[in-house]
């Protein structure tokens, strides 16, 4: 924890979380107030660039995450910026590399922000992603103390994709260790949700791909690797399938949905995104989770395992 | 005395008495040399050099041993056998346009899961080849544009004109683009499992975001200066 901050950071949403994953930055929110800490909207943030952006032009990324993080840095004073999104967090932490890593790309994102007239990215922020951010500010033991509803031995598939830990070269502080995140066998997720009472199952498919950014361009790929991710679930064991990405989760969401349709594949997992079964298992309300405008309902599940009445 | 360039492999032999290897002199000391395995000057790889310049690819592919850690990890190898990123890299570097063209229908479908990347002990981003390959075959006219490609494009543009990407614009007007009905079954049964649960304050919010999109109050001319680096670049490489 920076020591002038007090365990504040700068909150960077991210495009879908204004879209189809409403629910993701409402339980975000509601999480991260119930657990005391505190976070502030970057000023005017833009977007990332997905994984999209940068086959159109191979700096445009490095140069939008540049700015987010300036704009955190220079006219908001933070030096730690949070990303519920694992698209955003790959790209902060890929500008980030960028920067300290490629002289060339650094000059070319000065040279375009003097351009714009915006402030120029030069390093300094580190980047968290939002399970990086619990672990690192609250820890599992104040987690299981606010754990007062609990998720009653709910078996858990924890999905992490592929952004939150790929490529490894860019996330310099992770593999340190028993006591840091993992990017072979990411377990923080896994460690939170535990500690929140939940009974997280092994899971082969926890850094498989979804088929991201192909999710509309190539659509029988997606099917595909979805249904993979979710069989793998189920023969894991698992109720449900906890997401950290609004990109996962809605093609997860989608593509069961083209499954089912498309080649009759059926399954009774639901997908939530893990800030909705923290929240719950605060004893926060489902709705203020956002649980109801999920594609699965969970409703009847949770009930059963009386995690809400 | 011959000078000759080489260190070892498959090539054709040169039997000499006195021989010269890279300014070293050693005659007598061997005297049975091989020419480089490796075509270095390939008149067939300029256009693809240019590409690989462009996407900052060009040093990747010289850089891999071919190992085929990035084939044995690939998310798309395990879905189609075909799907050969060690093979395509040695086909980038040694020019082998030929073959690259057949494979016009599989490069594209790189789902870009980073795997390659991550354990490429070259430091090659074999994603970053395949984007570029897949680009150099729509713009030398092997394929037709791709679905991903034209997906990217919708998506710069949405960021590009207001910074920030609203999922309603770039789902119509990527559906209309390449030709594809709006309303699609699975994303209808999506959009109705979705809509009986939604708050109507999250519905009027995203309805607001699709007619207004606000977007980046500050981006101004950012857009244009981005796109203009994308232009420069291409005109100067790719000609």
């Amino acid at each position: 924890m920076s020591e002038n901050q007090d365990g504040r950071v700068a909150y960077y949403p991210g495009c879908a979380l204004e879209g189809t994953a409403r629910p993701y930055d409402a339980s975000t929110k509601a999480v991260v107030k119930t657990l005391g800490l505190e976070m502030e909207e970057i000023e005017d943030w833009s977007c990332c660039g997905a994984m999209e952006v940068k086959n159109v032009g191979p700096a445009l990324e490095t140069y939008l995450s540049g700015r987010n993080l300036a704009i955190a840095q220079k006219e908001m004073n933070y030096d730690r910026v949070m990303s519920p999104c694992n698209g955003c967090y790959n790209n902060l932490k890929k500008a980030e590399h960028d920067v300290t890593t490629d002289p060339q790309k650094a000059e070319t994102m000065k040279e375009l922000a003097e351009k714009a007239g915006e402030p120029a990215y030069t390093g300094g922020v580190e980047s968290l992603h939002l399970l990086e951010w619990l672990m690192e500010d609250v820890g599992l033991e104040r987690i299981r103390q606010r754990s007062i509803q609990g998720l009653r031995g709910l078996k858990i598939a924890n999905y992490y994709g592929c952004m939150y830990v790929r490529p490894a070269k860019i996330h310099p502080e992770k593999n340190q260790g028993p006591d840091t995140e993992s990017t072979y066998d990411p377990h923080y997720m896994d460690d939170i949700l535990d500690a929140a009472g939940a009974e997280s199952v092994p899971f082969h498919h926890k850094t498989a791909c979804c088929g991201g950014p192909h999710t509309l361009s190539d659509q029988e790929t997606s099917t595909d690797l979805v249904t993979e991710i979710l069989r793998g679930a189920e023969e894991a064991g698992a109720e449900v399938i906890a997401t950290e990405c609004p990109t996962c989760h809605s093609s997860l969401e989608m593509h069961m949905i083209r499954a089912e349709e498309e080649t009759g594949f059926q399954t009774d997992i639901k997908i939530m995104y893990f800030t909705q079964l923290l929240g719950l298992a605060f004893g926060l309300k489902p709705r203020k989770l956002g649980v109801h405008i999920n594609s699965t309902d969970p409703t009847e599940l949770l009930r059963k395992k009386r995690i809400i009445r | 005395m011959k000078t000759l360039k080489g260190y070892g492999g498959a090539g054709e032999t040169h039997e000499k008495d006195e021989a010269i290897v890279d300014g070293m002199d050693v005659s007598g000391s061997w005297n049975r040399m091989y020419d480089e395995r490796v075509i270095e000057e390939n008149p067939d790889l300029e256009s693809l050099e240019g590409f690989l310049d462009f996407f900052d690819r060009g040093d990747d592919p010289y850089r891999c041993i071919q190992c085929g850690s990035c084939t044995s990890v690939c998310t798309m190898h395990a879905q189609e056998p075909d799907f050969d990123p060690r093979f395509w890299i040695y086909l980038a570097r040694t020019g082998r346009e030929e073959e690259l063209i057949e494979n016009r229908d599989l490069v594209w479908k790189c789902v870009s899961c980073q795997k390659c990347v991550n354990v490429c002990p070259g430091d090659v981003e074999p994603e970053g080849i395949m984007k570029t390959l897949s680009e150099w075959l729509q713009h030398e006219g092997y394929s037709e544009e791709t679905t991903p490609a034209t997906f990217d494009d919708t998506f710069w543009e949405e960021v590009r004109d207001d910074g920030r990407m609203e999922e309603g614009h770039l789902l119509t007007t990527y559906f209309k683009r390449t030709g594809q009905p709006l309303r699609q079954d699975w994303l209808e049964t999506y959009g109705r499992r979705v809509a009986k649960g939604l708050p109507v304050r999250h519905g009027l919010a995203m309805m607001k975001n699709y007619l207004l999109t606000p977007g980046s109050k500050t981006w101004g001319n950012t857009g244009d200066v981005l796109q203009s680096y994308v232009d420069t670049r291409k005109r100067r490489d790719l000609k």
